[in-house]
């Protein structure tokens, strides 16, 4: 028969290492690392995923690009939506950068959201800028508007090219709008397009 | 009682025809005396409880929301639980009636004139029956024709003093004849008794709670007020928030999901097992927690005759004092002839020394409270007529002059653990009261009578096994001290302190006390003594055991924490123990310790990774509502985590469980704090980083154009789930740990069968991850390949965090309190 016992067994002091620790440190770093990395390839699939760029365009404003349009990339980020879209010419002659993010209340003020129409594969330089009241969501605003050079690094090629810039805070949501269009006619056709865009 | 020079004739009793006529019209006593719980309580305590009447609500409305799919789930998963456990109860039920039957008391009646033993169904209305000394009165009656007995009617009345009842007195059932015989006539049966009437019979008024059983009630009790409160937050969320009413009755169910009902029932049947387990080992269990309330037991107090040694008192010497040998074996042997009420040394004067039958006067049956017996024999022979007394020598010395020779002849015998009895004589008749028994005055010794009683075989290799285990013994009789001394000796004991009933009985409380806790040998105590002795060991904080045999110990059986009889003992003290010890099975005792100790340890197994699931589900919830809008689970993943996390091990936990104290602290859940207040924050943290890792993914995910509230929360769900699982299944290796690197927070088992459970369960979980129709029915997303690997890497660092904090007490010092 087992010996009676009434006492109970106490629990071995085993001490904890500084190996255990570095193993348990190190795993954190790793299991967090590995979390953030998932989270940031996410957001790069997301952001780069053309139908979903352009949904996330399409939340924010409608607009006419001729030849039609894809998504290059997007973030939503909740309330926070940014999208740019681009002709499906090489090199696209239009593209179209277009955010959305909510601001407070209080103050009025842009959240700070930065937005640049340049990205890895082309940047815009200023020759001429100047200001001028258009309408942007049915209402007059201020659209600043640049002439310049547009560079696409990867063709190697430079291309003269118009800008327009708008911003617009309306029910606490700021409306940004960067459009680029370059070639001959670039005027005309960024004047169009702009005209067709549509707040939503 | 006077029997004259002719006694009354004994009543003939029915007639077999008379007996037959009237059980045919329906006056026998075929009651059921129910011996466990009845189907109809098995059926009702498992169906009926509050919370299963939750889950039927719950399942009806999810019928009413066309949620089909929950609405079975909660029906099979709660269902079957409770068929099985209805299953597993109602055959331990059997097992337990089969046994019990065979230890039913049986009724001695006369009929026709002729005595016979029969079952108590059979006694019809007007039956005669006889009662003797130690047996149970098992139906009402009134006492007829010349004999006398006085009855403890304390478990119908509630007090302990003994009533004397002759021809004329009514006889209840459900008390006890304490001495003396006579008969009496049945005149309420059946269900008109008062033993019916107040339920089953004395063992029903019985009924004492253990330590663990107070504790689980308790903790089943603040679970459901925890759940009652957030039903509350969920039913003022669903005013004052626009959630829909299917998320309100999911939320419903998922809150009466952490009700561990299941606990309780894992009691019952670890009870139920542990009953039927014993009966190979010759313990018959009448009461269901006898078993794992024997592990709780600090003090054993032990009578000495019948318990300690076998009752079988054989006539040892006589010294003969006033007369010659030959005279005193005659009068011994006339007056062993003429009681009526025999004990095992009566019994064994009459068969050393056959007597004649003589007129007697008067009788007084011997008393445990009196310590002596005596007669009025009118004899023929002038010189033999006279009361003549037995009893203790120092109870008949104070009013008997004995000289120092006698004395020390007497202490001689004591000395050596016989039982020493004087016998004494007044050649007065007349002087004997039966009513109000007092000692004779004017008694001349006749001599001195010793008795031998030898010690049961095993009872030595028995108590050491009790003392190393820390167990404080105390053997408490009616003998004489140093009789009991001596005897006590003889089976281990070592210095131990004594206490006569006598200076008991001088003594004020806090003194009386303080020999209840110090003293360990108790001679020449009454039956009151003896209970009072258990009492103030329970007032003192003990949990107190109790073996007897006779119906002197019936007192102090029922005071105890628990009551524990010899099969060979009285009726009554079979009646009110709680454990019966079969064939007198002395040696079956640590038996039933260790099977305690494994049905405890099993319960407390269950206990923690009940206790871990419930408190980590409300913190999440309440985490969850703080840091997002979402509720973290919903039915079917609650059912999930409660099958894989709890129910499936809780079914193996108790089975598999091993005898071994875990008593550092007397309260089961204060000796699980150690292990479960780290495990549950640190699941808790760990899922919640989880569900709002996956959350956030989720919201990155989002289609454009909806805001957080419309995330997707399967795949945090499913993750939070995973975790939860991964996390309570590898508790359970932490719970039983197989090897050194798993302890931390309870001592290593080297049991490797609960580890193979928790990979089993594992593997299981992920089947049903894997296979679409079952994730789709348990409402999972689908995880990649990298997702599952994640979450593993998840659990095995939580086990390392975990495995730190016990081992490094962290909390313990952060609380600045000792947990383990």
């Amino acid at each position: 028969m087992d010996e009676l016992q009434t006492k109970g067994r106490a629990i071995p002091e085993y001490p904890v290492g500084v190996g255990e620790m570095l193993l348990i440190v190190l795993g954190a770093i790793a299991l967090v690392g590995a979390g953030f990395t998932g989270l940031y390839l996410r957001v790069i699939n997301n952001a780069y995923n053309p139908q979903r760029v352009e949904a996330i365009a399409k939340t924010i404003l409608a607009y006419d690009i001729p030849g039609g349009a894809e998504g290059f990339f997007g973030l939503n980020l909740g309330n926070a939506r940014f999208a740019l879209v681009r002709s499906k010419t090489n090199p696209p002659d239009v593209i179209l950068f277009a955010g959305k993010n909510p601001v407070t209340r209080d103050t009025q003020d842009s959240t700070g959201v930065i937005l640049s129409s340049d990205d890895m594969e082309q940047q815009f330089t200023i020759r001429d800028s100047r200001t001028e009241t258009k309408e942007f969501c049915n209402q007059p605003t201020t659209v600043t508007i640049e002439e310049g050079d547009q560079t696409f690094s990867n063709l190697s090629l430079t291309l003269p090219a118009t800008r327009y810039t708008a911003s617009l805070i309306e029910a606490d949501v700021e409306r940004t709008v960067i459009l680029i269009v370059n070639g001959d006619n670039r005027e005309s056709k960024i004047e169009a397009i702009f005209r067709s865009l549509r707040c939503l | 009682m006077t029997r004259d020079l002719v006694p009354s004739p004994r009543p003939s009793g029915l007639t077999e025809q008379e007996v037959l006529r009237r059980r045919n019209a329906g006056l026998g006593n075929n009651v059921t005396l129910r011996s466990s719980r009845s189907y109809g309580q098995i059926l009702q305590e498992n169906l009926l409880s509050f919370i299963n009447l939750v889950f039927l609500t719950i399942s009806l409305v999810m019928v009413l929301l066309h949620r089909y799919s929950d609405a079975f789930l909660v029906i099979v998963i709660i269902g079957s639980g409770i068929l099985v456990n209805i299953y597993q109860e109602i055959w331990a039920k059997r097992k337990l009636d089969q046994i019990a039957l065979l230890n039913r008391p049986v009724a001695t009646v006369i009929r026709s004139d002729r005595t016979s033993v029969i079952d108590p169904a059979e006694i019809v209305l007007g039956d005669i029956l006889s009662v003797q000394s130690g047996d149970q009165i098992l139906v009402d009656g009134v006492i007829v024709g010349d004999g006398r007995i006085e009855v403890d009617e304390s478990l119908l009345t509630g007090e302990s003093k003994t009533i004397p009842k002759v021809a004329g007195d009514p006889v209840y059932s459900g008390s006890f004849c304490v001495s003396g015989a006579a008969l009496f006539e049945a005149q309420k049966v059946g269900t008109e008794t008062v033993a019916y009437k107040l339920v089953t019979g004395a063992r029903a008024f019985r009924q004492v709670y253990t330590p663990l059983q107070r504790e689980i009630n308790l903790v089943i009790r603040a679970i459901l007020l925890l759940a009652c409160f957030l039903w509350i937050l969920v039913g003022i969320s669903f005013l004052s928030r626009s959630i829909p009413f299917v998320d309100i009755v999911q939320r419903f169910a998922v809150i009466a999901g952490l009700v561990p009902t299941g606990l309780l029932l894992a009691v019952t049947l670890a009870y139920g097992t542990g009953a039927v387990r014993m009966l190979g080992e010759s313990v018959l269990i009448q009461q269901a927690n006898a078993v794992e309330s024997l592990s709780n037991v600090d003090i054993l107090c032990l009578d000495k005759t019948g318990t300690l040694t076998t009752n079988q008192i054989n006539f040892h010497r006589l010294y003969p004092i006033a007369i010659s040998e030959a005279d005193l074996q005659q009068r011994l042997g006339n007056f062993a002839a003429n009681i009526t009420s025999h004990n095992h040394t009566s019994e064994a004067l009459q068969h050393t020394f056959p007597g004649q039958p003589m007129v007697v006067k008067a009788e007084v049956s011997f008393a445990s409270v009196r310590k002596w017996s005596a007669l009025e024999i009118a004899a023929d022979e002038p010189s033999q007529s006279g009361t003549y007394v037995l009893g203790a020598p120092e109870v008949l010395s104070a009013d008997i002059d004995l000289s120092p020779e006698w004395w020390q002849y007497i202490e001689q015998g004591v000395h050596q653990g016989l039982r020493v009895l004087l016998f004494a004589y007044t050649p007065d008749l007349g002087i004997l009261d039966p009513e109000e028994p007092v000692l004779p005055p004017n008694l001349l010794p006749l001599g001195i009578v010793e008795f031998s009683d030898e010690l049961r075989p095993e009872a030595q290799q028995t108590l050491d096994n009790f003392c190393r285990a820390g167990i404080e013994l105390k053997i408490i009789s009616g003998d004489h001290p140093q009789t009991v001394a001596t005897l006590a000796k003889q089976a281990g004991f070592r210095e131990a302190q004594l206490v006569s009933g006598t200076e008991l009985s001088r003594m004020d409380d806090a003194e009386f006390a303080q020999a209840a806790m110090t003293a360990s040998i108790f001679g020449r105590i009454t039956p009151e003594q003896k209970a009072r002795l258990v009492k103030t060991l329970q007032q003192q904080g003990f949990y107190v055991a109790m073996i007897g045999d006779g119906v002197n110990d019936v007192l102090s059986l029922k005071q105890a924490n628990l009551g524990i009889a010899m099969e060979s003992g009285s009726k009554a003290t079979r009646s009110v123990a709680d454990i019966v010890l079969m064939k007198d099975s002395f040696r079956a005792l640590p038996h039933a310790f260790l099977e305690g100790q494994r049905i405890r340890n099993g319960i407390r197994d269950t206990l923690a990774i009940f206790l871990v699931r419930v408190f980590c589900i409300t913190l999440l919830i309440f985490a969850t509502a703080m840091v997002t809008d979402g509720f973290p689970l919903v039915n079917k993943h609650s059912a999930l985590v409660a099958l894989f996390g709890v129910g499936l091990p809780a079914v193996v936990l108790p089975i598999w469980a091993k005898p071994g104290a875990n008593r550092r602290w007397h309260s089961v859940v204060r000796s699980l704090l150690h292990f479960t207040i780290p495990a549950t924050f640190s699941v808790t943290l760990t899922a919640l980083l989880v569900y709002l890792f996956y959350t956030l993914a989720a919201i990155l995910d989002l289609p454009p154009g909806e805001v957080f509230s419309q995330s997707n929360y399967a795949e945090p769900r499913t993750a939070l789930v995973t975790i939860l699982i991964l996390c309570q299944l590898f508790l359970l290796i932490f719970l039983k740990p197989p090897t050194k690197a798993w302890v931390g927070g309870e001592p290593k088992s080297g049991d490797w069968r609960y580890t193979f459970v928790a990979l089993g369960l594992m593997a299981g979980y992920w089947l049903v991850l894997a296979i679409a129709p079952l994730r789709q029915f348990f409402e999972l997303a689908q995880m990649g390949i990298l997702d599952c690997v994640f979450l593993n890497a998840v659990a095995l660092e939580w086990c390392l965090i975990s495995r730190a904090i016990w081992r490094s007490r962290f909390l313990d010092r952060f609380l600045g309190v000792n947990l383990s």
